[in-house]
């Protein structure tokens, strides 16, 4: 049994678990009603066999990880879609972590009330660890992750991961901001509203915070002044130029429409200026690091 | 006015050194000396001298002001 045959394995028995995921969920959730005092022992074992399911899961995430972060790191294999990917790999793995807590929350809480929006958050994120992980696998086989150890991966691909990180971040805000939007236009009533637009947005700049933590650690023994290198210091500087070039008037706009009628909470206010920040820095260091061939 | 520079003919005489190569022995990135030879960058004088270090040129030698054209040969610098 040699490492490769090992992986696949993990891979098949992961995609068969969320396959079972998505069946077992389905025949749950028009049982589990308020009608239904106790869970009935198909329903218990149903929700018993997630369990080696969502390990598989999250190990199959964890090697899709390593090879993303090394073909990451590899200048001719890297590209913006797979950052997207890595972005929302990282996105997928996170949130396994909230199906747990949404399941043991539905466990709790169908005697009491209505847990359709639960149900509702856990299909979003089952069909995200759906697709990553069929993409992933995909992605895998067509275009085989360099044999070299992570470490050296990282170490060799400097500037290739500095554009990544960038990369990374232009996919946060743009979720970030899609997420703050979609909180303003959903009919859920204000506390909840603030407190959805927050969960969201936390979630979406995970992937970010990942990057730039990984990035941390594996330059934790060099001084900072050389963790990036002039060009790159002169591009993050134009970047934040240009971002808050733009975002300044925006908040001078933003005062002056609640000094009228539109009233937005701070917290949206914050997140808004926040992601587009985020969307018009990274997006000035992509574009001041391309490569015309 | 821009900056032009010598820093690809000079790699390839200098046994055909490749942009990391060059990018390693003076401590910044491959896209770094990308952008200084398409004349999108213009290095800080340490950069410039350790540049002219490693060719062992005086800095004069390998960067020139320019209206996009080399004043020695009166051909566009930027490849």
């Amino acid at each position: 049994m040699n490492k490769q045959w090992i992986t696949n394995l993990l891979a098949a028995l992961a995609i068969l678990g969320i396959v079972y995921c998505i069946a077992a969920f389905l025949y749950m959730q028009p049982r589990l009603t308020p009608e239904l005092p106790a869970l009935t022992d198909t329903i218990r074992n149903l929700g018993n066999c997630t369990i080696p399911a969502y390990i598989f899961i999250g190990i199959y995430h964890l090697i899709l990880l390593v090879s993303a972060l090394k073909t990451l790191a590899d200048k001719e294999k890297s590209s913006f879609s797979h950052s997207i990917y890595v972005a929302l790999l990282i996105l997928s793995g996170v949130t396994l972590l909230s199906d747990v807590s949404l399941l043991s929350d539905i466990g709790k809480e169908y005697t009491l009330w209505d847990v359709s929006g639960e149900w509702l958050l856990l299909y979003g994120f089952i069909a995200l660890h759906f697709i990553v992980m069929i993409y992933g696998t995909y992605s895998r086989i067509k275009n085989r992750a360099p044999e070299q150890k992570l470490f050296e991966a990282i170490k060799n691909g400097n500037d290739v991961l500095f554009v990544a990180m960038h990369q990374i971040g232009f996919v946060c805000a743009f979720l970030g901001l899609a997420s703050v939007i979609v909180s303003l236009i959903s009919d859920v009533a204000q506390p909840y509203r603030t407190a959805l637009m927050l969960l969201l947005s936390g979630l979406a700049v995970i992937p970010l915070v990942s990057f730039a933590v990984y990035w941390g650690i594996k330059n934790r023994r060099k001084p900072v002044s050389v963790w990036v290198d002039e060009k790159q210091m002169f591009d993050s500087a134009i970047g934040a130029l240009i971002a808050n070039a733009i975002t300044l008037p925006l908040i001078v706009l933003l005062i002056a429409a609640s000094l009228i009628e539109v009233t937005l909470p701070p917290s949206f206010w914050l997140a808004l200026i926040f992601f587009i920040n985020l969307g018009v820095f990274t997006a000035t260091i992509m574009l001041r690091n391309r490569v015309n061939t | 006015m821009k900056l032009g520079n010598h820093l690809r003919r000079l790699r390839f005489e200098h046994a055909e050194m490749s942009q990391q190569a060059l990018a390693d022995l003076i401590g910044v990135t491959r896209m770094t000396i990308y952008s200084i030879e398409k004349g999108k960058y213009i290095p800080s004088t340490v950069l410039a001298l350790r540049i002219s270090k490693v060719f062992d040129r005086s800095v004069e030698e390998i960067f020139f002001l320019s209206e996009d054209t080399n004043p020695q040969t009166g051909e566009s610098e930027n490849e």
